[in-house]
C-alpha cells in the first residue's frame, strides 16, 4: 500500500469510528412543525468527493408529485415514474436543470441527471395542479423533515459546518447558520423559518365544465 | 325529427369513432354535478303578472373517454345525462340525453402557456309537456391562459340550437308552431382567482344574439313580434311561447367556488339575465344556482 492511500484509508476509519449526527427539528413562526424541509451541513473543510450517486425517484401517484419535495446530491440520476393511469408530462423550466418528459405512461427509459446544484421545480403540462421540487445538493450530508419536522443527518465526519435549511414556502432566502461538531458529537438544532402561504393552482372541479376551473 | 335524428346520428357516429380509435390510450373520467337554482322570471316575461319564480333541483352526469393526440392536445368524447325538476312549473320539468367531445390544445409548456379549445355537443331533451321536447346542440371555441397560480382568464364564441321535436298546432296561421326552435351565437368571457385553498371566485359574461322564447299570456305587443307562436301548458293553460328573433342577451355571472376537496367542490353563483329585442319587448332574470360537483 503506497502512503497516500494509507492514510485516505486510515481517515475514513477514524471519520467511521468517531462520526458525528446532526438531528433538527424545522418550526415555521406559529411553532409548528414543518415537513418536506431540506437540512443540507455543507463542510468548510470542503465536502468529500461523494460516492457515486445513487438512482433516485419522483414518483407520479394520484396527480400528485410523491415525494412533493426530493433532496439529492448532485450528479444524481432521478426517475419519473408514473404510477397513474393518465398520462402525465413532466417538465422544469428551472435554471439548475431544465428538461421536458413529454406525456407518458409507466417509467420513462432514460433517468434525468441533476448536475447543477439548486432547486428544481417540477410541473405537469397536463395537470397544472402538480407541482414538486427536487433539491439539489452539492453536499452528500442533507436530509427533509418529516411531518414532525424533524430530520437527521448521520455519519458526518467532525469539523466546521455551514447549516442551512431550505423549503419551499420560505419568505426569505435560506437560512444559514455554521455548526461544530466535534468527534462522536449528537447535535440537536431548532430552527424557526418564516413561511408564506402557499398559492397552488386549484384542482377542485368546476361546474358545467370538465374538470377544475 | 328526421333531421334531428339525422345530425344527432352523424355526431353519435363521430364520437363513437374518437372513442374507439383512441381506446387504447384512453382513460374514463367522469363528473356528477346535482344541486338548486332559483329563477325569478323563468317564463322571460316582460309584464310583472306574468313573471314566473320557479325553482327548481337538477343534476348532470358526464361519463367521458380522455385520450392523448400528440403531446399538448388532450381530447374527450363521451356521454352526458341530465334531469331538471321544476316547481311549481312541473310541465317544464324535463331528462335528457347527449353526447359530447372536445379537444384542448396547450400552445406552450407550462401552466401559464395559453391554450385553445374547441367542444361541440349534441343531446335530446324530453320535457313533461311534449311542446318542449326538443334536439339541441353546441359548439364553442374557447381561448384561455393562466396569468398566475391563483388567477385565469379565458373567453371565445360559441353556437347554440336548439330544435323543436314536432311543431305544435297552429295558433295563427303564418306563424310558425315551433316557438322552441332557436338558435343563437354569443362571445363569452370567464375568469376565476383563487382565493386560497379552498375558495375561488368566478366571474363570466355573455352576449349573445339570436332568438329568444318569451312566454306570456295574451300580448298584442309580442304578438306582433313574434314569429312563432304556440301554447305554453308548463307554465299555465292561458300561457302561449313567442319566439322572438334578433335579440340581445347580455348575461353577468359571479359566484364563489369552495372546494370540498381535490375532487370536489360547491358553487354558487348569481346570474342576470337582460334580454333586448326591441319595441319595448325587453326582459330580465335573476337566477341563483347552488351546485355540488364530484369529479373522478
Amino acid at each position: 500500500m503506497n502512503r497516500p492511500l494509507a492514510i485516505a484509508v486510515l481517515s475514513t476509519l477514524s471519520i467511521g469510528g468517531m462520526a458525528a449526527d446532526l438531528h433538527a427539528v424545522v418550526r415555521d413562526q406559529k411553532g409548528d412543525p414543518v415537513a418536506d424541509a431540506v437540512v443540507i451541513a455543507v463542510p468548510e473543510a470542503g465536502a468529500p468527493r461523494p460516492a457515486r450517486a445513487k438512482l433516485e425517484q419522483v414518483e407520479q401517484i394520484g396527480e400528485e408529485f410523491v415525494p412533493k419535495v426530493k433532496a439529492i446530491l448532485v450528479g444524481s440520476p432521478v426517475s419519473f415514474p408514473n404510477r397513474d393511469n393518465v398520462r402525465h408530462h413532466v417538465y422544469s423550466f428551472s435554471p439548475a436543470k431544465r428538461f421536458d418528459l413529454p406525456l407518458y405512461v409507466g417509467t420513462p427509459a432514460k433517468p434525468v441527471v441533476f448536475d447543477t446544484p439548486g432547486v428544481v421545480t417540477l410541473g405537469c403540462n397536463i395537470h397544472d395542479w402538480m407541482i414538486g421540487y427536487v433539491y439539489v445538493s452539492e453536499s452528500p450530508y442533507f436530509a427533509t423533515t418529516g411531518k414532525d419536522g424533524s430530520a437527521s443527518i448521520t455519519g458526518m465526519p467532525s469539523g466546521t459546518y455551514t447549516v442551512r435549511v431550505w423549503h419551499p414556502q420560505l419568505v426569505d432566502a435560506e437560512e444559514t447558520t455554521r455548526r461544530k461538531l466535534d468527534p462522536g458529537a449528537s447535535e440537536a438544532m431548532e430552527w424557526r423559518v418564516a413561511l408564506k402561504p402557499e398559492v397552488r393552482i386549484r384542482r377542485a372541479p368546476a361546474a358545467g365544465r370538465r374538470g377544475p376551473y | 325529427m328526421g333531421k334531428g335524428v339525422g345530425r344527432s346520428g352523424v355526431f353519435l357516429l363521430g364520437v363513437a369513432t374518437l372513442v374507439l380509435s383512441a381506446s387504447a390510450r384512453a382513460q374514463w373520467s367522469s363528473q356528477l354535478e346535482a344541486g338548486y337554482l332559483h329563477d325569478d322570471n323563468f317564463s322571460r316575461a316582460q309584464r310583472s303578472e306574468d313573471k314566473l319564480r320557479e325553482s327548481a333541483l337538477f343534476g348532470r352526469g358526464l361519463l367521458t373517454r380522455d385520450f392523448a393526440l400528440g403531446a399538448d392536445t388532450e381530447a374527450h368524447a363521451g356521454l352526458e345525462g341530465r334531469v331538471t325538476r321544476y316547481s311549481p312549473s312541473n310541465g317544464a320539468s324535463f331528462a335528457g340525453i347527449g353526447l359530447l367531445a372536445g379537444a384542448r390544445r396547450k400552445l406552450g409548456l407550462g401552466a401559464t402557456a395559453p391554450w385553445v379549445a374547441l367542444d361541440a355537443s349534441g343531446g335530446y331533451e324530453n320535457a313533461r309537456e311534449d311542446v318542449r321536447d326538443a334536439y339541441r346542440y353546441s359548439a364553442a371555441g374557447t381561448l384561455g391562459k393562466r396569468f398566475t397560480p391563483q388567477f385565469e382568464v379565458s373567453g371565445g364564441f360559441a353556437y347554440d340550437r336548439r330544435v323543436q321535436r314536432e311543431a305544435a298546432e297552429e295558433e295563427v296561421p303564418g306563424y310558425g308552431a315551433k316557438p322552441f326552435s332557436v338558435q343563437g351565437r354569443s362571445w363569452f368571457a370567464r375568469a376565476s382567482y383563487a382565493l386560497g385553498e379552498r375558495a375561488a371566485l368566478i366571474g363570466a359574461a355573455a352576449l349573445r344574439r339570436g332568438d329568444v322564447v318569451s312566454s306570456t299570456r295574451r300580448n298584442f305587443g309580442i304578438f306582433t313580434a313574434a314569429n312563432a307562436i304556440a301554447d305554453d301548458p308548463a307554465l299555465g293553460p292561458d300561457f302561449y311561447a313567442y319566439r322572438l328573433s334578433g335579440a340581445r342577451t347580455t348575461t353577468l355571472t359571479g359566484g364563489i367556488s369552495w372546494a370540498l376537496g381535490v375532487r370536489s367542490a360547491l358553487e354558487g353563483t348569481l346570474t342576470k339575465d337582460d334580454t333586448t329585442v326591441g319595441g319595448g319587448l325587453d326582459y330580465r332574470a335573476v337566477i341563483f344556482a347552488l351546485t355540488y360537483v364530484y369529479r373522478r
